[in-house]
């Protein structure tokens, strides 16, 4: 219950200093109507079992996400680690394994899941 | 290289829609926030109205006047509501949104309820986007939990609720009168304007239609003020504009980009090109309101102005690219074929006039239209646009006319010729079977109709009476002994 | 009320702000044609849906045309009716609606009274440059009532107006889209399968042949020309102020003398007045409100004389079904009386006497089908003429109602009061029943028999009478929406009555659903009225229970209102129904 603008800002501002930690990897997966028509849940699913399976999950955290707008390339993944981002797709269930491998594992930022990035947000 | 930059889009995506930290963590509700603590509702009118945000949905009216005129009203009710119908075929950005960022959304809303004097919004949602409706639920669930929606919002003195409304996907409750007269529980049908909603509108009160898309602007508006978003887009339209990027092109999906943008650039650059080494031919935008913008227009920078000097409009985004395979002629069909359909039939001339205009244009395209087919088509696009009651009828010739303008040739040789270059037009081209068939009767063996006739090792022919026009014989020659002509029944 | 000032084809015109643009251009004689607009002005109930286009107009500085119906008139505003853009347009409408209208003017039941076909003449629309496919929906005749034909609908939108903004019973309204849109019911139900209550206020409405009453003027016809048949002709109150103006007579012309003799050429074999049941009515009805005034019976009495106020009782207030009168309807008193009295008297058989009502109603068509209208399995009623309907049967038979000589009711069951004949307006019933039952109750003679204050045709009139020391509070209500706002009233106990009259169309049987059409004009249900309180000022006798030939009734036949015999041909039941 925020009971004023100033305790959300301070709770934001929180929020922001957490997210600094370089260690940890984040999997957003776009889990928009479109992605998950596309086979997203199944995507999301596959890569925590391989996860699971790699024994990393104590530093890997796989969430939902939006449409991040490129019909063409869904379902589509993006792994964060600290302030770098690559965004991949197509993915599928086939390639979960792979791209947990090569983009978690090794922590590539090439590879031919990786979408160039062609936007910028107000926010950045 | 031109980029997108995404105001609308800022946390589809990034965020997840489900997570009220996520959405905090990006600024969320801080717009709220300052609005309710610094600003006077007077001041976001202005904010808004200064940045010169325009309605989204399509018609691109200034979103800050019609907030004006309704906090202008005195009542002690009013409305805020969110016009989420969207139904334009092939657009989808208001769903990607709600499904992306549903907390934006209930954001703006309450902004703009402050703005105008609503405790009340509604969010009229087709029933047809089930994750955004859910999504959206959960979203102004947890916003009440955390005071940021409901009673004594950031324990103030304003209260806003929201509710949402399900449409059953009735593409004219996208204008705003129906819509309205369809959350009253009424029959999805407009009535004349005025009196204008922000006027007399919900229940009969002062009342606020604007799109997701245009909401979605608000919280980034009230935060970076009105001077970064005029920095953005053109001196007549400021901002972004998201497009859903469809048809003949590699990178399908959801783009946004700066008003002021040329087609050519979205074409190209965001979109990767037309696919199979084709020619594009024409983009539509504004679907069943707007119009196609031929190939020679592509350096044109898109704002509300710039296409509808090009008969076409902005419309809710929905943006589809034409190739030289397309018939222009059957291209207009389409989207009247779909005005038909989804006219409310409560005036004459879109209940009647269209349904005549499209049986105008399947002479066109069946060969049967005469030397005052046009001079018809034009006549009546004409009272259809000067007398519908709603804006669905009054732009429901445009993909006619347009195409009537910047494609004559193609209508001409269509009517002159019986001809469609496209080979898309069933009555006007046929199958034949010329004489390099060796008579191996695979065309034969599978053609659906069985109407290809000869014996083993004989020149096979096609029986044109009984031929349905799949081209499954032309797929399958392997000799090229099946040629596509001009002609049909009609010619 | 702040005023604007504009130009109308150049000329000058001060307005009220809101005054419409056809309102505005009507105060200069300027002439806008209309389809789906109405304005029944006395009743408060305007269509002005702006659905049709035949109306539209140039307003200088709009991109497109404007509806003159529903555009209000603005400050400086420049508006031209008739330049070619306009006319082109309204040419271009009419086109298009006669496009996917069934050409059968020539045989339609509304030729002549089709407001299209009227437009379509007044524009020269000698060709139609649209053709194409033609709307096909199944037609509904599947009651006693209304012919419904959606063939020919419009989608004025009048009927749903009438059904539901007026009526309040929401059967009608528009149905599917684009191209298939149709006024219909929901579900798209047959009439008789709904809760209409067939009232007829949409068949009045109507501009085109896609609500007509159903006809029995071929029996009529049939039975007229049976020697074994003795047809007798029984006449409402407010036919006689009507039918004067399907043969040209002002509104309001009283024609009983000329109607009588108009029935007789027509070969009736005795010419009767429904007025006579009338008084019959009141003899039963005012004795069944003593009666529970005195014994504490429920209350308000509730009057029963109205078919289509009956059925929206039995269907949306099942809870009240007991509260009405259990009095017949004059109609169906006048048969039950013709059958088993009178024809005994005559030495008639019953089963070849036919009663033709002559009526200004279309639910009256319904009534005299009803399982329980009949006594000793003979039917109270064969069948009923609307007011429209005798101007045909009339007129197919050469007989120019104008100039035929008056002639008199036949006797017995010709003589009446002034009481019976305001049956025919809102309140009339209320005012007959309070003439008696003053006397009755008194025992003094009432001097004073105009109860003005319950005459009106403005929808609810409340008034409190004084019975020597005892107040009664009574009410009438015309018009179903108004008759269901005084009933939820009583519901909630916001109100009481001790009696209340409810007639289904506003205005009472003047407006009926049958009556000749009125075309938005309400100043004709007006000087309708004044001619029935006319001829009841006019009359010798004007108290229901003086009449003569009712009193003879009772000595010879039925004892007593209220009696055995009584209740056996004059008195019926109601029955809960559903809402569909």
């Amino acid at each position: 219950m925020f009971k004023n603008p100033e305790e959300l800002k301070n709770y934001s501002d929180k929020l922001k200093s957490e997210g600094e930690c370089c260690e940890c990897v984040q999997v957003l997966v776009g889990m928009s109507s479109c992605g998950i028509a596309a086979g997203a849940k199944e995507v999301m699913q596959a890569i925590q079992d391989i996860i699971v399976q790699r024994d990393i999950q104590g530093c890997v955290q796989v969430k939902q996400t939006g449409c991040v707008g490129m019909c063409y390339k869904e379902p589509t993944v993006e792994i964060k680690r600290g302030g770098e981002s690559v965004l991949l797709g197509p993915v599928t269930v086939e390639d979960a394994e792979n791209v947990v491998d090569m983009h978690i594992g090794n922590e590539l930022k090439v590879s031919k899941y990786v979408i160039p990035r062609n936007f910028k947000s107000c926010l950045d | 290289m031109i980029e997108q930059y995404r105001v609308v889009l800022r946390n589809c995506g990034v965020i997840d829609p489900d997570n009220l930290d996520d959405y905090i963590k990006q600024d969320g509700y801080q717009a709220l926030g300052k609005v309710l603590t610094e600003m006077s509702p007077a001041d976001v009118v202005d904010e808004i109205e200064g940045a010169g945000l325009r309605g989204r949905g399509g018609g691109g009216f200034p979103t800050g006047i019609k907030w004006k005129i309704a906090a202008q009203q005195e009542n002690d009710t009013k409305y805020v509501v969110c016009n989420a119908d969207e139904g334009d075929p092939g657009a989808f950005m208001d769903r990607s949104v709600i499904e992306g960022d549903p907390h934006s959304l209930i954001e703006a809303m309450t902004i703009a309820g402050y703005a105008i004097g609503a405790s009340m919004g509604y969010v009229y949602v087709r029933a047809e986007y089930p994750l955004a409706i859910e999504r959206l639920n959960r979203a102004i669930c947890k916003a009440k939990e955390e005071g940021l929606l409901g009673d004594n919002i950031f324990g103030t003195d304003f209260s806003f609720d929201l509710q949402i409304k399900f449409g059953a996907g009735a593409f004219v409750c996208g204008e705003e009168t129906s819509l309205i007269h369809s959350i009253e529980g009424y029959r999805g049908e407009p009535t004349t304007k005025p009196p204008f909603p922000a006027v007399e509108g919900l229940f009969g009160k002062p009342t606020i239609v604007n799109n997701v898309e245009t909401f979605a602007n608000v919280p980034a508006i009230i935060l970076k003020g009105k001077d970064w978003f005029r920095s953005i887009g053109t001196k007549t339209s400021p901002g972004t504009k998201v497009f859903a990027l469809a048809g003949k092109i590699n990178n399908t999906g959801l783009i946004e980009v700066p008003m002021g943008t040329t087609i050519n650039q979205i074409i190209n650059e965001i979109g990767g090109g037309v696919p199979n080494g084709k020619k594009p031919k024409a983009i539509q935008t504004g679907g069943p309101s707007g119009g196609c913008i031929p190939v020679e227009y592509f350096n044109t920078a898109i704002d509300y102005e710039s296409l509808k000097a090009l008969e076409s409009m902005m419309g809710s985004g929905g943006m589809i690219v034409l190739d030289e395979d397309t018939c222009i002629v059957d291209t207009a069909k389409f989207y009247l074929d779909f005005t038909v359909e989804e006219s409310c039939g409560k005036c004459t001339p879109c209940r009647i006039g269209n349904k005549r205009l499209l049986e105008l244009l399947e002479t066109v395209t069946n060969g049967t239209a005469d030397e005052n087919t046009i001079n018809d088509i034009r006549s009546l696009s004409q009272v259809i646009k000067d007398t519908s009651l709603c804006g669905l009828g009054q732009t429901s010739p445009n993909p006619v006319l347009s195409t009537l303008k910047f494609f004559p040739h193609e209508y001409k040789e269509h009517i002159e010729d019986k001809k469609c270059s496209a080979f898309v037009c069933k009555e006007l081209y046929q199958y034949v079977i010329n004489d390099t068939c060796v008579g191996c009767t695979l065309c034969a063996k599978k053609c659906p109709v069985n109407c290809i006739e000869g014996d083993k090792k004989e020149k096979h022919t096609i029986v044109q009476e009984d031929c349905i026009k799949c081209g499954k014989c032309f797929e399958v020659c392997k000799f090229n002994s099946v040629d596509r002509v001009p002609g049909g029944s009609n010619v | 009320m702040s005023k604007v000032n504009l130009t109308i084809n150049g000329v000058s015109v001060e307005v009220e702000k809101g005054t419409t643009i056809l309102e505005a251009a009507k105060s200069l004689d300027i002439g806008i044609p209309t389809l789906c607009y109405v304005d029944l002005e006395e009743f408060n109930v305007k269509n002005k849906v702006g659905s049709c286009r035949v109306c539209v107009v140039e307003v200088d500085g709009r991109n497109n045309l404007a509806p003159s119906c529903c555009t209000p008139c603005e400050e400086g505003m420049s508006v031209v009716t008739n330049s070619a853009r306009v006319l082109h347009a309204r040419r271009t409408i009419l086109q298009l609606l006669l496009s996917d209208h069934p050409k059968e003017c020539l045989t339609c039941k509304k030729s002549g009274e089709c407001e299209l076909q009227d437009l379509a003449s007044e524009y020269r629309v000698h060709e139609i440059r649209y053709e194409g496919e033609e709307s096909s929906y199944p037609t509904d005749r599947a009651n006693k009532s209304i012919y419904r034909d959606p063939n020919k609908c419009i989608m004025c939108r009048r009927c749903e107006t009438a059904c539901n903004d007026m009526q309040k019973v929401g059967v009608l309204s528009g149905t599917e889209r684009g191209f298939d849109a149709v006024v219909d019911t929901a579900t798209h139900r047959a009439l008789a399968d709904t809760h209409c209550t067939f009232c007829g206020q949409c068949v009045s409405v109507c501009p085109t042949g896609a609500l007509t009453a159903i006809s029995y003027n071929q029996d009529i016809i049939e039975a007229l020309a049976d020697p074994s048949k003795v047809v007798i002709a029984q006449t409402a109150p407010a036919v006689r102020v009507a039918i004067g103006e399907e043969f040209g007579e002002e509104p309001g012309t009283i024609s009983t003398g000329k109607m009588v003799a108009a029935l007789k050429k027509l070969n009736f074999d005795y010419v009767f007045d429904t007025d006579f049941a009338a008084d019959l009515t009141i003899m039963e009805e005012a004795h069944e409100m003593l009666e529970r005034i005195k014994t504490g019976g429920e209350l308000p009495i509730l009057t029963s004389c109205c078919p289509a106020w009956v059925k929206l009782l039995e269907h949306q207030f099942p809870e009240m079904v007991k509260i009405p009168s259990s009095a017949k309807s004059p109609q169906q008193m006048f048969g039950a009386v013709t059958k088993h009295y009178w024809a005994k008297k005559m030495g008639v058989d019953p089963h070849n006497v036919v009663v033709v009502s002559i009526m200004p109603c279309l639910a009256k068509k319904y009534e005299c089908a009803r399982e329980e209208m009949k006594c000793d399995d003979i039917p109270d009623v064969d069948f009923v003429v609307s007011t429209r309907e005798l101007a045909v049967l009339l007129k197919e038979s050469g007989i120019n109602m104008s100039n035929l000589k008056e002639q008199e009711y036949d006797n017995p069951l010709g003589e009446s009061t002034g009481a019976a004949v305001i049956f025919g307006a809102a309140g009339g019933v209320l005012e007959a029943a309070l003439r008696t039952a003053y006397e009755w109750f008194t025992g003094n003679e009432l001097e004073a028999v105009d109860f003005e204050m319950v005459r009106g045709i403005d929808g609810i009139r409340t008034a409190e009478v004084d019975l020597n020391g005892t107040t009664i509070r009574v009410a009438q209500a015309s018009g179903l929406g108004n008759a269901r706002a005084l009933l939820n009233k009583i519901k909630k106990g916001e109100e009481t009555f001790h009696a209340i009259e409810i007639m289904a169309c506003p205005g009472g049987c003047i407006n009926g659903g049958g009556q000749p059409f009125i075309h938005g004009d309400t100043s004709i249900i007006k000087k309708r009225q004044q001619a029935l309180y006319e001829i009841d000022s006019n009359e010798e006798i004007r108290k229901s229970h003086e009449n003569p030939m009712i009193k003879k009734l009772y000595k010879e036949w039925l004892g007593t209102p209220g009696s055995h015999e009584a209740h056996k041909y004059l008195h019926t039941e109601y029955f809960e129904r559903e809402r569909t």
